[in-house]
Parts: structure tokens; sequence; C-alpha cells
């Protein structure tokens, strides 16, 4: 094997330049998409002007007029609007290798229903009727997918991930980076606790069952570190079967939506407060726009339903600290550990990984980097103000144009779930990868609520305040 | 162990790592992850061994792909 290593080594095929990855993945697109809006908004601001023009959101209706009042009102905005996100990700998904003439079609319809989305949310009764948002793009999409199938037209725009994203790049501007500095350690700490609970669970368990090692490390990423994302890395790290590496896709799948379900119902019924609910899904849930979905969901629950305590951005926040900070940036590191174990003391497939340290940033998730860029740009703005100017100044005129623009970019990635989650497509995943990873999904959950409700709640509950 | 073992898995007709032919063939990987994601670095799919492996793997049973896409450097001696 150090033979085919140094020859491989030695025979260098014309492959493309690493500066290509800057235009051929969705990663850099959403950092390039999510900084630029930033960096305009940032602009305008310091020259007087803001970006809530184009920014538009659905403000608060009671009645049906009301919200086609404001429609026509504001119809050149939302005009505006589209032709905004159609010029950014338009061109990011013709660098991805996506036709325009196909993509644009279809990104007008999601936009259309996102928007009839993302105004049935504001409707004063939306609460009362568990019309959130990101449950209603969800099921919706959920329900399309699975009984008479979203148009293949559609597929082009339906980029969950891409739009997830670019929307946590554009959340970065809405956490300062002294929270960030003040919260990582401790998501950091308790997703390390729980990565490795959780990983150690579904590895042992599955490997006790008689499951190939390389499937087990595969599950146990999927559960512990970041869903499909995790799945997929480990899997290419660690040379899986092209089965095994669907089976664990599968299962993150079904128990990420349920999850979505689950956890924001079950942190109600206790009331937990918005930093401490979020913190818990940043835990337990498996995928970045599951949990996102998951999060926003509660935060709506902030002010509308009593006995929640904390804001309502506090889920969303704790959320993204918890998942991102805390466990997404990991999976470099478990790729390169797996990888080297893999190749070393498994047994051998006849395909051999040249794992190096280098494997630890080719997989890492570059668009936290937008999200700590934008974060920190938004806290360079803001210095010199204090709360009450930040207030009354920084928040309308720089921050919330830039949330609205996130909330959109979600409100594309849950549409975007459901439609493209297809039940019957899911391979069958056997009864014994569904036992070891399901015995992870409840110490996980468990282990979840028990560190954000009983060991961090203090420092969980601060930042809702 | 021939000379086209010699190359890593990027340059073997049997390797795919087109991302939206991945994503076709693993179902439910677009629903919340990503074909085009940075964490899947250059993976693709072995026809050969039905596996899904990194890029700069290697294997004895490579099947090179033609010019123009492979440069080769003058073959080391082992050994020497």
């Amino acid at each position: 094997m150090a033979e085919l290593a140094e020859r491989s080594s030695r025979h260098v095929a014309a492959r493309p330049s690493q500066w290509s990855e800057l235009l051929r993945k969705d990663d850099w697109w959403a950092i390039w998409i999510g900084l630029s809006l930033v960096a305009a908004a940032a602009a305008l601001f310091l020259n007087g002007g803001s970006l809530k023009w184009i920014a538009v959101a659905p403000q608060k209706w009671s009645h049906l007029e009301n919200a086609t009042g404001q429609l026509q009102q504001h119809a050149a905005q939302y005009a505006a609007l589209f032709v905004l996100w159609a010029v950014t990700l338009g061109t990011a998904a013709a660098a991805l290798g996506i036709r325009l003439t196909r993509f644009l079609p279809a990104f007008l319809t999601l936009y259309v229903v996102s928007g009839a989305i993302y105004f049935l949310g504001l409707w004063d009764q939306a609460a009362h009727y568990n019309l959130e948002p990101p449950l209603v793009a969800l099921g919706l999409g959920l329900v399309v997918s699975n009984t008479f199938g979203a148009p293949r037209w559609l597929t082009p725009a339906l980029r969950v991930e891409f739009y997830i994203k670019t929307g946590i790049v554009l959340l970065g501007a809405g956490l300062p980076l002294t929270l960030i500095a003040w919260a990582g350690p401790v998501a950091i700490f308790q997703a390390a606790v729980i990565s490795l609970v959780t990983f150690g669970v579904i590895y042992f368990s599955a490997v006790g069952l008689g499951l190939d090692r390389r499937l087990a490390a595969t599950l146990g990423t999927g559960g512990a570190v970041c869903g499909v994302s995790g799945a997929i890395a480990i899997g290419g790290a660690v040379g899986a079967k092209k089965e095994q590496v669907s089976v664990a896709i599968s299962l993150v799948v079904v128990w990420a939506i349920v999850m979505i379900f689950v956890l924001p119902l079950a942190a109600r019924s206790l009331s937990l407060s918005t930093g401490v609910a979020g913190a818990w899904i940043g835990t337990s849930e498996f995928a970045d726009a599951a949990g996102l979905a998951a999060a926003q969901t509660y935060g709506g629950y902030a002010g509308h339903v009593p006995g929640i305590a904390g804001n309502a951005d506090a889920a969303v926040s704790a959320f993204t600290l918890m998942k991102v900070i805390g466990r997404d940036v990991w999976i470099g590191v478990w790729a390169f550990v797996l990888s080297l174990i893999a190749t070393t003391r498994w047994e051998r497939t006849g395909v051999y990984a040249q794992t190096g340290a280098g494997e630890i940033w080719r997989r890492f998730p570059k668009f936290v980097l937008g999200f700590l860029l934008a974060s920190a740009l938004i806290t360079l703005l803001s210095r010199g103000y204090d709360y009450a100017s930040y207030k009354r100044d920084v928040l309308p005129g720089l921050v919330a144009p830039l949330q609205a623009l996130r909330t959109w970019a979600f409100t594309f990635a849950f549409l975007s779930i459901g439609l493209t989650t297809r039940f019957r497509e899911f391979v069958s995943v056997g009864a014994r990868p569904f036992y070891a990873f399901t015995l992870g999904v409840i110490v996980n959950v468990t282990l979840g609520f028990f560190l954000s409700t009983r060991v961090f709640d203090g420092f969980w509950n601060r930042l809702g305040q | 162990m021939n000379a086209a073992a010699s190359t890593c898995c990027a340059r073997c007709r049997h390797f795919n790592g087109r991302p939206l032919e991945i994503e076709a063939a693993l179902p439910g990987l677009s629903s919340f992850g990503s074909g085009y994601a940075s964490v899947r670095d250059q993976d693709g799919l072995c026809a050969l061994h039905d596996r899904y492996v990194a890029a700069r793997s290697v294997c004895e049973l490579i099947a090179l792909m033609p010019e123009p896409w492979i440069r080769r450097e003058p073959a080391p001696v082992l050994g020497a």
C-alpha cells in the first residue's frame, strides 16, 4: 500500500486547481452571496441608507384584506427581491452546473410559495393553529412530494443545503462576535460530550449487532455529528459501500424529520425557555436544516405561547452555536481519525485511502467561515453604539433587513426539504442498523435534554435574555 | 501491481464524482445534504467496488481515463 501511495503521489493528473473549489462548492457560494449582502447592507448603512427597501417581509395581519393590501402596496419591492435572489442564487446555480433556463422558472415557483407561507406565518392566529412557517413549508412539501409527487421541473431549484448555508451566513450578522466567543466554549464542550457518547453508542451497538465497521462509523457520525453531511463525509473517508451510505442517509432523514415535530412540541409542553430549547435542539437534531426548522418554530412561540420565556431569536442563536460551532466544524477531524483507523485497522476492501491531516481542512464546512466573518463585520460596525442607539439605529437599519433575507432563505430551504423527501425512494435499512441508530437517538435526546436543562440551563437562559 | 494502479481513483473510469449524479444515486442526500458540499470533498462512487470512495484513494484495479485528462510524469523506480 505504501508503494501505491508513493507512486500515486508521483503521478499527477491534470486536475482542477484547488482554487476551483471556490466556484464548485455551495459552501463557498453561500459565503459569496451572504457576505455580499452583508457588505451591501453595511455600505448603505454607513452612507445613511439601508437595505430594508429590497429586504421586504410581510407584517402582522389579521384579515385577508390586510394581507392583500400589503402585497399590493409592496408589489415592486417583492418583485425587486425576486430579482435579487434570482441574480445571486442563479449565478451560483449556473456555476454549479445547473442550467439557468431550468433554475429560474423553478425558483420563481419556490419564491411565490415561500412568500405565501411567510405571509401565513404572520397571521395573528397562526400560532393558535400551529401554523409556524417552517412546519407549514415542511408539511406542505412532504404531502406534495409523497402523494402525487413534486414536478420534475421544480427539482433544479430545490437546493436545501445551499439555502440553509446562505441563511446561516446571514445569521452571523445578527450574532455579535463577542456572544459567539462567550458561548462558543460551552457549546463546544456540551457538543463534544454528546457527540462522543452518541457516536460510541451507535458504533459499538452496531458492531455488537454484527454490522460492518464502515457502516457502524457512517451511522455513528450521521447520528452524532452532522447528519447527512456527517454520513456522506465519513462514508467517503472510510470507503463505505454505496448501500451503507444510503442506509445511514435514510435513517438520518427519517429521524431528523420526526425530531422537527417532536422536539419543539416536547419543549413547548415543558415550557422551556427559547435559549434552553434551542440548545437542546442543537444538541439532539441531526441536520442543520432540520434543526433550524425546529428552532425557528420554537422561537415563533415566544410571546405567543404563555410560559415560554426568552426572545424569539434565542432559539435559533442557541441552536446555531451548539450545532454549527459545537458539532459541524469537527467533521474534518472525525473524517481524518476514522479514515486513519479504517486504513490501518479494519479489513481491507481493495481501495486504499491516502489519508492525511489535510483531510481536516478539505472537509471543513467552509460556510462557517462566512458566518463568523459576517458576525465580525457587524460587530465591528456596531462598535461605539450604546445599547439604546443600537436598538434605535443599527438594528432596524442594518441588522433587521439581513434577518428578513435570512428568513426568506430558510423558508426556501424548509419548503425544499419536504419537496425533495420521497420516503418510498429510501432503501430498506434493515432491522439491525435501525436498532443501533435508534438507540443512539434515544441516548442523544435524553443526554441533550439533561445537559441543556440541568447542567447548562443557566447559561442558555442568559442567552435568551 | 500494474502501472495503472499507480494513480488515484479520481482518474479512473469507474469513478463518478459528479454531484448531481451522486445525489440521484443516494436518495435523501439532497433533502438534508448536498452533492456540492465541502464536507464531501471530491469523493465519488466507484462502480467497480460499489463503494463511495475518496478521490485520493488508490486501487490495483484502476482503469485510467484516456488522455488528455491524465498528465503523467515519469514513473518512479520503486526502491531506488
